[in-house]
Order: structure tokens, then sequence, then C-alpha cells
């Protein structure tokens, strides 16, 4: 899969650049994003722009990042179109999460909180 | 060209015959010459969807600018039948279309035999729904239909050897092009996976519904249109479909089966109609229907509802959902997941909201047939499902706590869990506590649900139970299944029957007029030689359209008692061959009706009508004095062509069996005298038509429970006092009707004698043999006969769909037709 990793104020921002991630590309996404983790990034941005539907090992996979963080660092979200939207509310994973409608808008109230 | 501009389409011959030849070059791209009659059949149902459709677009538009409460009537079954001829007369295009295709030389009856029957129904709870659909479209009430488009509707039946054999009934293959899918609209609906158990960013519990399997719910839309053509409202069926056709990847890696495997799941969840017309637990694919038929509704009447309004707080003002049945009771746990987990409200707003939005509807009197599902399926199928069910049990049995107190039998019987072997989720239950209303569907039933099915909700809520006796459409029943009827009642009253079928009160005056009873009788004979045609066509046996046709045309059922019908065929055999009695009329015994594939007694009982028929018909000292049919492969077209050539109608369930039935109210209406039990609507019936204008026999429903509670019937009594009854029973021992296969109906001696006679036949077979008597006696007299007829017609007013579906929006939706 591919996802552009950017760093913005200390907060890194990754945008997968897949349309869809199901089950034939969560595993690929889930390996990437703790490999950045294990490489020390702890703020972490998710801009899920591109994405049009994820299903559960997708959701899963964002899950298992919050996990692997387990309160010593942050993880929001930004982007997030309707149809993703509803699959985050159905899960109440929309609860969890802070999300935010832009990466700009995203990074500065995550550079605030410090 | 402005679409505005667009003119609407005309409805003359002309421009019908028009846009028909448009569609066969168009859409079918046939030339007239080597045109079929069913191409012409597929141009015209074209045609006619064209005008259901200008008119669906107008009734939106007319819904819309109103801000209308809409109703959503949600049932697994829809027991629709034909859909051509009615959409014809309800157009109020039939006459015109005939012409139309006269013109090109095309006969309309044989265009209209070329469609199948939309059996997505197994009886009375799928077709009552039909027939509400059509009268709300009529009153021009905003009222919808949602339900799934199986692909294999009920099964058709065969008889091979006197057995019922089941073949499938893949009605999409000859489908018209009646319906429209609407991929646009296209819902996701999960299933399977687990709770993660986690907290919030607030530090509150928080589940999350994850791991679970997609599929993709495609509504199809079915135009139904009221008489008049003002209205026309849609039936809205849900396809299963997987949500990507194939994982490309497994398949690349070469695990073709794998791949296929999701698809193939997914789309199985609607390929079939459960054929059973009782509870079918334990089965996870029923499950698993009806959950999406749930999903898939509610996701859509909420997706409508936010397209025009804010917030939740007036959703119970815009929105209403009938549930037909339990079957849909799982809207109760999933607009509760919606409105808490999806839209963030608290518990006690979205109970408030969910009670005032959702109604039930019982059909079950009896207790061991209510729906329960397995926790464990639940937990495996619908994990945040089951969390909610047991939170809504939770706050429920500390309400009941409160109210009375330590009364743990009470918590115990009402709860939403029932404890055992293998614990299980009551969904009665969880239907009564989410809804503001529950009706039965006979004063009867509603009555019995109050003192022995639910007394302790009675004794919670006596405000939500009411009764909404059940109603047919006089649209379907009686104006387009029988047409000189019609035409008579025309000419004689005028069409304002047609929508209100009080009026047939006007036949009253006329019951005794022997020029009306002339043609009255004259119509019966002509419907009685019309099904002479059928039943020769199916099963090559001549009937005598003199003789009294006596119709038991239902679902194979014991409670339903066709065996206690086939007793006295049996008992009538005796009294011609062994008595020496001479019948006052010829008869014909004409049975029909399907038996569930599992169900074992039922299709050996079909196997007994058509063994009793074979010995009868074959025996020189009967000649024609008596006959016995089984039709086979009643359906709705079948039952409009049975039902207007009855003369006597079999309504003799056991009495607290039948919650309503409708059938009764089809024969009666068609000018068939019934004889029947005091069961269902049959009391309502006996109450609108004079007790001397039924023949009502048997038990009542009290003296049943008396003799169920304190152990006292005891058939061997019967037996034993009874020579009727004793040469019947001897009769299933001996062989009689079975000489070729020895011992096949010993178990009905058994069964009837040493376990129970569960149904009573034994109990109500002196009187059902004395109220035939005076039946056949009366029969005689044609005169008394034919006016006993015409006040049946005259008096079932009170049986129209519309009487129905106007207390329904009066009483429990509060809505409002927006004309």
């Amino acid at each position: 899969m591919n996802i552009e990793a950017e760093k913005m104020d200390g907060i890194l921002v990754l945008t997968p650049c897949e349309h869809i991630i199901d089950a034939s590309s969560a595993a690929d996404f889930k390996s990437q994003l703790t490999t950045w983790i294990q490489e020390g990034n702890n703020r972490i941005l998710l801009d899920l722009s591109f994405v049009d539907f994820i299903d559960s090992s997708g959701l899963g996979a964002i899950i298992s990042l919050l996990k692997r963080l387990d309160r010593k660092g942050d993880i929001c979200l930004c982007g997030i179109g309707d149809q993703v939207m509803s699959l985050f509310k159905l899960t109440r994973m929309d609860r969890i999460f802070h999300i935010y409608s832009s990466s700009a808008e995203a990074v500065e109230a995550m550079t605030a909180e410090g | 060209m402005d679409y505005n501009a667009l003119k609407p389409l005309k409805n003359d011959p002309n421009s019908l015959r028009k846009s028909l030849f448009r569609h066969l070059k168009y859409s079918l791209g046939k030339e007239f010459r080597s045109k079929s009659t069913r191409d012409v059949y597929l141009a015209l149902t074209l045609s006619v969807r064209d005008r259901l459709l200008e008119k669906l677009l107008e009734t939106e538009a007319r819904y819309q600018a109103a801000d209308a409460k809409r109703l959503y009537y949600l049932s697994m079954e829809f027991l629709i039948g034909r859909s051509l001829g009615i959409n014809l007369t309800n157009l109020g295009i039939f006459e015109a279309c005939r012409t139309a295709l006269a013109d090109m030389g095309v006969d309309l009856e044989e265009v209209r035999e070329q469609e199948t029957d939309a059996a997505l129904g197994n009886g009375g709870l799928g077709r009552l729904a039909a027939c509400f659909l059509d009268s709300l479209a009529t009153l021009d009430y905003p009222g919808f239909g949602y339900g799934i488009h199986y692909e294999y509707g009920l099964f058709r039946q065969e008889i091979n050897n006197g057995y019922q054999k089941e073949k499938p009934d893949h009605w999409l293959s000859k489908a018209g092009p009646f319906q429209i899918e609407r991929a646009e609209e296209s819902c996701i609906i999960p299933l399977y996976g687990r709770i993660e158990h986690g907290l919030d960013m607030n530090g509150n519990y928080n589940p999350m519904w994850m791991d679970w399997r997609v599929i993709i719910g495609v509504p199809h839309d079915i135009p139904v249109v009221g008489y008049g053509a003002k209205t026309v409202n849609y039936l809205r069926l849900y396809a299963a479909k997987p949500s990507s056709d194939f994982d490309i990847q497994i398949f690349n890696a070469g695990d073709y089966f794998r791949a296929v495997e999701q698809k193939i799941y997914s789309e199985t969840v609607s390929k079939i109609l459960y054929p059973s017309d009782t509870v079918d637990t334990g089965k996870e694919l029923r499950l698993v229907q009806e959950y999406f038929l749930v999903a898939c509704s509610l996701r859509d009447i909420i997706r409508r509802y936010l397209k025009t309004h804010r917030g939740f707080d007036g959703f119970p003002d815009k929105v209403n959902i009938q549930m037909n049945d339990t079957h849909p009771a799982l809207a109760v746990a999933e607009l509760m997941r919606i409105l808490v987990d999806e839209q963030a409200l608290e518990w006690e707003l979205a109970w408030s909201l969910t009670q005032k939005t959702l109604a039930y509807t019982n059909h079950t009197l009896l207790s061991e047939a209510l729906e329960k599902w397995p926790v464990s399926l639940l937990e495996h199928v619908l994990p945040r499902h089951l969390q909610i069910i047991y939170e809504i049990n939770r706050r429920f049995l500390g309400e009941i706590e409160v109210l009375w107190p330590g009364d743990t039998d009470r918590l115990s019987r009402m709860s939403l869990f029932e404890e055992g072997a293998e614990k299980q989720v009551r969904m009665a239950h969880l239907a009564i506590i989410g809804s503001h209303s529950v009706n039965g569907v006979s004063a009867l039933h509603t009555d019995l649900i109050k003192t022995s099915l639910v007394p302790d909700f009675y004794a919670r809520w006596p405000e939500r139970f009411n009764n909404k006796t059940n109603g047919i459409t006089q649209r379907r029943w009686l104006l387009k299944a029988n047409p000189l009827l019609a035409d008579l009642l025309k000419e004689t009253l005028g069409s304002e029957w047609i929508t209100d079928l009080t009026r047939l009160q006007g036949l009253e005056p006329l019951a005794s007029d022997s020029a009306f009873q002339d043609r009255f009788r004259k119509i019966k004979k002509a419907n009685k030689e019309q099904l002479g045609k059928i039943i020769y066509q199916t099963t090559r046996l001549k009937i005598n359209p003199d003789s009294l046709f006596d119709i038991h045309a239902k679902r194979i059922h014991e409670y339903k008692r066709q065996l206690l019908n086939v007793m006295h065929i049996i008992h009538e055999y005796f009294r011609i061959i062994e008595d020496g009695h001479e019948p006052a009329a010829p008869k014909t015994y004409i049975f029909a009706g399907k038996a569930a594939p599992g169900y074992w007694a039922a299709k050996q009982i079909i196997k007994l009508i058509h063994n009793v028929g074979d010995i009868i018909h074959k025996d020189r000292r009967i000649k024609d004095k008596l006959k016995v049919v089984f039709i086979p492969d009643y359906r709705v077209s079948l039952a409009e062509r049975i039902i207007p050539a009855a003369e006597m109608s079999e309504q003799i369930s056991t009495a607290g069996t039948e919650a309503s039935g409708t059938g009764n109210m089809k024969f009666a209406l068609n000018g068939a005298l019934t004889i029947g039990t005091l069961d269902g609507a049959n009391v309502e019936m006996r109450e609108e038509v004079g007790e001397e204008n039924i023949y009502i026999f048997g038990l009542k429903t009290r003296e049943v429970q008396e003799m169920k509670q304190t152990g006292t019937y005891r058939p061997l009594n019967y037996y034993h006092e009874h020579d009727s009854i004793r040469r019947v029973m001897d009769a299933f021992w001996d062989n009689r009707f079975c000489p070729n296969e020895p011992g096949l109906f010993r178990w009905l001696y058994h069964h009837i004698l040493e376990k129970g006679d569960v149904y009573f036949h034994l109990a109500d077979f002196p009187s059902y043999v004395r109220i035939h008597e005076t039946a056949d006696a009366d029969y005689l007299q044609i005169p008394v006969w034919n006016r006993k007829a015409i006040l049946n017609v005259a008096r079932m007013g009170k049986f129209s769909s519309d009487r129905t579906i106007s207390e329904y929006a009066r009483e429990i939706w509060d809505l409002k037709p927006v004309h």
C-alpha cells in the first residue's frame, strides 16, 4: 500500500493513497503503521481523505495502532468522508479518536495540545 | 425541452397501443410481426410501469410538499401474486388495454397468463401485508412495504402418487419488469464480528463492534397503485450482494474457492424464502435474513428522514414502523444501536424514540410457536445487538422489580431471556417492550393475547394492547377475481363499494328477490364451470358443476384440520355405501394448499386426501354423488379462481388456534357460506352476517382450554360412544384407503386415539356432521341458500382491509392521508 508520510510540526502525517482499505490491503497497512511507531513516532495524524471505504480489517489495523501506542502517544484522524465516518460511528470508533475535517486543523489542534 | 413540460401519459386505447409498440421496438428490439405473446406481455408491463412511475413521482412530490409522516411496514413476507391485472384495474385502464390489444389481434387474458405469481410469502401473514399495501395506497396514505427480494419464492407444489413434491420457484426468471433496481441506494450491512471492550475519550465504557463481515443490500422497488390511481407507493425489497464480486487477490493467489465463498455466502441471504409458516429457530440463515431486512430498512428510513430533518426529536412524528409478527423484532435493538452508537443519543432518549416509532402485530396464539433465538447464535451473528438486548432487559426488569417487588416469578416470566438448557431471547417480549402498540388480528385473538399469551405485559401496559381485525382488499378479491359478480354489483349498487365495502349493504333488500337471486346463482354456476375446467386441466378429474362445491383452501396444517374434513368425507362415503343413504345433493369436496417441506404429518394428510379420492372415485356405488379433488400448487392466482366458485367455505380450525384467518373473509365476500368454528375472525363474521347465515359448530375456545388444563379430554371415549367415529377410525387401521400401501394411515389411529388428539378432531366430529347435514338440507332450498349467500356478500363490509388500515392509521400510527 502506498502511504505518503510527512512531518509537520513534529507530527507524522500519514496519508494512505488508496480508495479502499480492506482485507486485501489491511495487513500491509497495519505493518507499515507499526513500523512508523517502532521508529519512534508517537504523534500521528492519519489523513483518510483518499479513502472511500474501509472494512473491519482496516478499522482493526487503526485500533491496533492505538494499542501499540498504549497511551504513550497520540493518534488523530482527519479527512474522513461520509461513508467511512458512518463505519466509524457504527463501530463507535469515533468516540476514541479525535477526528478533524482537515490536516491543517488537526495539526493546529495537536500542536496546541502540545 | 423542460423536464417538467413532459405531458402526462394518456390512457386511451390508441395511446396505450402506441406505448406498447414503442416498448416492443425500443425496449425489446422486436418487430411487430414476429412478436410472441410473451413479448406483448413484457411490452404491456413496461407501458403500465411508465404510468405507475409517473404517478409514483407525483405522489412522492406530494408527500415531500406536505412533509408527510410515513408508515413503513416491515415484513419478511409479501404474498403479492400477479401484478398486471390489479395494476390495470387500479389504474382504471383495464378495458382500454383490452381494446388496445384486441385491435392488435391479441387477447388480454392470454397476455395476463404469461405472468407468474410473486410468491414471496407462505400464507396469511404474507398476503395480509400485500392487502395492506393496496389499502394504504387506495386511501392515499404514505405507507410503504419493506421486505426481502427472495430469488426463490415459495416452492411450486407438484403431486406425485398423492405425495407433495417441492420444486423451486425461480420467479425472477419469469418476472415481469415491474420492479426497478435502485443500486444507488444500496446499503452496507455488517454481520458477525466481536466486541472490543474499551474506554472512550471521556473514560466511559465504549464497546466497539469489530471484525464484521459486510453484505450489501440492494433495493428493488415495486410500485403499488391505489384504486383510482391517485397514489402510487412502493414495496421496497432488498437483495443481498457481496461487498465485492471477487476478492481478486485471493483469486490471484490461486484459491478460487475461497474467493467465491464470500460471494456465495452473501448472495445466500436473499436466495430463498423459508417455506414454513411456523417457527424456524436455530437456523442461522433465517436470523441473518431477519437482521438484513431490519438493517436495510432502518438505514433507508433514517437516510430519508435526515434528508429533510435535523436531529431525532421529531423522528416518531415523521416515521412509524409496523413489525409484522416478531420476524422484524430486531428493529428494536437495531434502532437503539443506530441512535445510541451512530447518532450518539443518550440511552433514555433513544429508548423513548424507539418505543414511539415501533409497533408490533402478533399473529400467534400458541406460546410454543413464539419466536426465540439462542443467545449463542445472537452472540455469534450480532454481538453488539445482544449487548443492547441485555441492557434493555436490565433496565426493563429494574422497572418491573419496582412495580412488583419480590415477585421473582414475574421477572422470570417477563424477562427477554428464557433460561433453560440453551438460553434464548424471547423476540415477542422484545417486540412488546420496544413498541408503543401491540395488536392482535381479531377480537378473540386480542383477548387471548391479553389473558393467556402475555398477561404480564398486559398488566404492565394495558394501554398498549389493541385489536385490529384483519381485512382483505375487495379490489383483488372481488373486483378482479370475480368480474361477473363485480359487474352485477356495479350494475345494482354503483361503484362506491370498490372503495367503501360497507356499501354492499345495499344488497340486503334484494337478498330474497327472485330475479336477483337468479342472476347471482348463474354467476356462481359460471364460476364453478371455470373452476371445473381448471380442475380437469390439472387433475384430469371431471367435476359436476351442479354439485355443491365445498372448498377447503389454505396451508395444510393439523390445527386447520383438513383431517377433520377428510374424516367427514369418509363418513359420508360410508353412509352411502354401507347405510344406503342417498345424499341430498351431489358434492364436490375441493382441497388446496401446501405443506411445509419438513412437516411430515401435513404431507401425509395430502396423501390421505388423494387416496380417499381415488377409492371414492373408483367405487361405482358412488356414481357422481361424491367427488374429492386436490388442486395442486395453491397460490394467489389460483385462489382468485377457486374462491369465486365456492359455495361452502371450510374454516374449521380448533377454537383458539387461528389468530384470524383471511381466507374466511374472501370466500364469504364471494358468496360462499361458511362452515366453521368460533375461532379467529369467524366470531366477528358471525356477528356481522347473522348466526342464521353461517354454520357454526364445535367446541368454543374456553371449552378447549378447560379440557386442556384439566386433562379431561379422552378421545377413546368418543371412539367408543360414536359409531360414526369408530367406523372412520377403524378405516384408517384397516387400510380401507390404502389397500396397496398397508399400514400407511395407521399413524392417524395412534395419533388421535393414543396421543391425545391434540386438535380435538373427535370432540368436534359429531357437531361437524350435524352442521353439514343442516347445510345440505338448506342447499336444496335454493331461495334459502341464495338468500344466505347474498346476505353474506352484503354484510362483509367490515372485513375490508381499508377498514383495518384506517384503524391502524388512526389508533396506532397517527397517520394522515395526503390527497
